[in-house]
């Protein structure tokens, strides 16, 4: 047991937390005082940051930041630091907060806000929004906690030594399952008491909007303090999205090299695709199954546990006589992502279900339909366009997936993720920014497709009119 | 489901085994909410439960549809121990074709030409990062790169550190974040080095002197992005894998810049992230890539003479190998790096009959098992 490395990985992980909290909040300031259109950019602004993968922000800021990085005179900072990657953590992480925080004050009874008409500025803040954020604060600084703490590439990449890079090592070293998996006693409780806490204390996701509570939401912010914060968190916007994306399609070497990179990687990012694909459907198939099954909850610890564990545990159990088949095959990625997102497709899913039309559901029932009559005529066509975002999302995660497929990954199996990882050791290059140009572009195409089949039936559909 | 139709609960009370069947799916969905999707979660576990719990086998040799190789065979296993692999990154040879394997964790195996593990040693400092990139000077003894440290190291071939030498820095002389080495006919060192330098250095044979620097970050000729691993022919000529370029370089002893060939792709004759290359007494070059998992032999006009391996477990497949060494029968050695193991190529102009029941022999004595990842 390293006690250095695991209070190592605490002081990440907290000042990680602290800080998302802190950039949160200030975005939350501003986002709930928006209304209409800004109000949009920003969230989508803010959900894209939430989206980006690890490594793509890793490898813009090497570039931007790192010891030979165009920002480096400005802010000689060093990344490969306790500080560095606390920094990018944070960049990572402050959505949570925002969007949480955000979600708290937008269901918030608007009359609140009138309550005391004097109340301006940071007393506002103090005495109003504090005590209705304060549970949304306890709640992200839990999940941006846990995170951190099992967060595994972004420390490895900037060479920070974390106690679950010890478990990688250890187990690399020895390749002892029981000892890896023992050593991992520390990396199991924060989430579960996390899990815990969450079941008592539930996050409340936003609902309705309440469009007419913004300009009184604004006037008592007041002026001074409502400037503060659209500076504040326009910084955080520029750091995350913003540096990000900006390093990687502003810099030449990405357009130069994207096609070199593209014949090079065809075969990854075929393989990309289909293990980000398929283990998304999967994994929203069996959530929505048992979505009304509450011991379901039981798989959170795999998505909150590192990604390397369950790696090491699926070897444990996949490296035998008759699961060679498993082991040796995609089909090991499959299985491991869709254990992985398994608990956030059933949490998903248990959300849709709670807003369909259950007198719907009931008539069906009552007039002697089927499961699968059900499913395709009350379910589906109410739940569709959850579900399709719900497995987008999924998606997404398994397409960014480094974590658990590392330990694991067959011959042939690479994926785009795992080969920008791997590159990523060896510092920042064009090389590099090309393949996260192709991950992008890949993570779209089902956005694309999406909206493509769309219209192709509205068109059919206004064809047959 | 049956349960939920009244009408077929009268038959199924008909059926006293259907109804309890039923009732204890009623009792099991009631009680603990545990119905078919349950099952359909478990599945993975269940299978387990269906399955033993022994390691698998896989064969220790196969023979190749090759010109070149008569069969390939498969050294070391997925493991800590004395003769097994993580991740292995860099072979090397010394001057009795005893094969030298270094891996993830740092430390450094002896093999015999046939594969008999004969000893080993851990690198003393790993904490920034693992050594990688081997060649055999004209003693005998085994050069190791350090990228991290940024150093050479000269190993007697019981692993005794003969000489060490290397200075930080992005200075003409200087190594930073050096790769691979390769040592050139007249005794000379060439060192590549990645990142902040994109260049490769010739260095005296004690390193004390740098005797040429070469390339630059870029795409064109003479400049490199990510030179991998670095080879040298009978005439002195330098073969780079230019592994980002997805090219192999080619530069007289003096440095100059003589041809490129090789393509981004998985075609026959693309590359796809070349890690290393070697090159034998006829001029023929074996490019390593990492991209495809196979090796290509180029004959010396760099036209493609055939295509070795793919991705995959069995003998003769490769999963991201990482680097290559000739020995002196011009056996390929071949890190397997992704299915943690060695493979070593037999020359077909060798009675590969003869070797093959060696390796069974090995088997049964057990003194080597080879097991997939």
């Amino acid at each position: 047991m390293n006690w250095t490395l695991l209070l190592n990985s605490m002081l990440v992980a907290g000042a990680a937390a602290s800080l998302a909290i802190l950039g949160g909040f200030v975005v939350a300031l501003w986002l709930t005082g928006q209304s209409g259109g800004r109000r949009t950019a920003l969230l989508i602004a803010s959900v894209a940051a939430a989206a980006l993968p690890p490594f793509l922000v890793v490898n813009a800021w090497i570039d931007l930041f790192g010891r030979t990085g165009s920002f480096h005179l400005w802010l000689p900072f060093e990344l490969y630091s306790f500080t560095g990657c606390v920094a990018l953590l944070a960049s990572l992480f402050w959505p949570i907060p925002a969007l949480l925080i955000h979600s708290a004050w937008r269901q918030a009874n608007p009359e609140l806000w009138e309550a005391d008409p004097h109340l301006r500025g940071v007393a506002f803040v103090r005495q109003l929004l504090w005590p209705q954020a304060r549970t949304a604060v306890a709640q992200s600084a839990g999940l941006v906690f846990v995170l951190a703490l099992n967060q595994f590439s972004v420390p490895a990449i900037l060479q920070v030594r974390i106690y679950p890079e010890e478990l990688w090592v250890r187990f690399n070293t020895t390749f002892n399952h029981g000892e890896a998996l023992a050593l991992s006693w520390p990396m199991v409780i924060f989430p579960l008491l996390l899990l815990a806490w969450l079941a008592r204390h539930p996050i409340n996701w936003p609902r309705g909007v309440r469009t007419g509570s913004t300009v009184e939401f604004r006037r008592q912010l007041g002026t001074g303090l409502q400037r503060t914060c659209a500076a504040l968190g326009g910084l955080v916007l520029v750091i995350s999205p913003g540096l990000p994306l900006g390093q990687l399609l502003g810099t030449p070497g990405t357009w130069t090299q994207f096609a070199p990179a593209l014949a090079a990687g065809r075969a990854a990012a075929g393989q990309s695709m289909l293990v980000a694909l398929v283990p998304a459907v999967l994994a929203v198939g069996l959530g929505w199954c048992c979505a009304r099954r509450r011991w379901a909850a039981l798989f959170w610890p795999a998505y909150f546990l590192p990604g390397v564990l369950l790696g090491i545990g699926l070897i444990f159990l996949t490296n035998r006589n008759g699961l060679e088949w498993v082991y040796s095959s995609v089909a090991i990625l499959y299985l491991g992502l869709t254990l992985r997102y398994l608990a956030p497709a059933w949490y998903g899913a248990r959300l849709i279900r709670r807003g369909l039309d259950q007198e719907l559901a009931d008539a069906g029932r009552l007039g002697g339909a089927t499961g699968w009559q059900r499913w395709t005529l009350v379910d589906w066509p109410q739940a569709r366009p959850q579900l399709l975002a719900l497995g987008y999302v999924l998606y997404l995660l398994c397409l960014w997936d480094v974590e658990t497929i590392n330990l694991i990954v067959p011959p042939g199996g690479e994926t785009l993720a795992l080969r920008i990882f791997n590159l990523l050791h060896y510092g920042h290059n064009g090389e590099v920014n090309a393949l996260c140009l192709l991950l992008l572009l890949i993570a779209l195409l089902p956005l694309a497709a999406g909206t493509i089949a769309w219209r192709l039936l509205a068109a059919a559909k206004g064809g047959g009119r | 489901m049956s349960w939920k139709d009244p009408g077929q609960r009268t038959k199924a009370q008909e059926m006293p085994k259907l109804h309890y069947l039923n009732a204890g799916c009623r009792f099991a969905r009631w009680r603990l909410g545990i119905d078919w999707s349950f099952v359909l979660c478990c599945w993975p576990f269940a299978l387990l439960l269906l399955t033993a719990c022994s390691p698998p086998d896989t064969p220790d040799s196969r023979s190749l549809d090759s010109r070149l190789f008569s069969h390939a065979q498969v050294i070391g296993e997925r493991g800590g121990g004395a003769g097994q692999f993580n991740k292995p990154r860099s072979v090397g040879l010394d001057g009795d074709d005893n094969i030298f394997v270094i891996d993830m964790t740092g430390r450094v195996q002896k093999f015999s030409p046939d594969g008999e593990f004969l000893l080993s040693w851990q690198m003393p400092e790993t904490d920034k990062g693992k050594a990688k990139g081997m060649d055999t000077d004209p003693d005998g003894n085994v050069l190791l790169i350090e990228p991290h440290y940024m150093r050479v190291n000269h190993f007697a071939p019981d692993g005794r550190l003969l000489h060490q030498w290397g200075r930080e820095g992005t200075n003409t002389g200087q190594l930073i974040f050096p790769r691979a080495v390769a040592v050139a006919p007249d005794g000379g060192i060439w060192v590549s080095e990645y990142a902040f330098a994109e260049r490769i250095q010739k260095f005296s044979a004690d390193g004390a002197t740098c005797l040429l620097s070469i390339g630059g970050p870029g795409r064109g000729p003479g400049e490199f992005n990510r030179a991998e691993g670095i080879g040298v022919d009978a005439d002195g000529n330098l073969h780079v894998a230019d592994s980002c370029n997805h090219r192999i370089q080619v530069f007289s002893a003096d440095g100059r810049f003589l041809r490129a060939y090789g393509r981004p792709g998985n075609q026959p004759g693309e590359m796809s992230y070349p890690f290393d290359i070697r090159i034998d007494e006829a001029g023929r070059q074996y490019v390593c890539e990492f991209g495809n998992s196979r090796i290509q032999v180029f004959d010396r006009e760099d036209r493609l003479i055939e295509v070795i391996g793919g991705p995959g477990r069995a003998p003769g497949q490769f999963s991201n190998p990482w680097s290559i060494a000739l020995d002196s029968q011009g056996n390929l050695i071949v890190a397997d790096s992704q299915n943690h193991r060695v493979q070593k190529l037999w020359r077909r102009t060798q009675r590969a009959e003869v070797r093959e029941p060696k390796v069974e022999d090995r088997k049964q004595n057990g003194s080597v098992t080879n097991h997939p990842l």
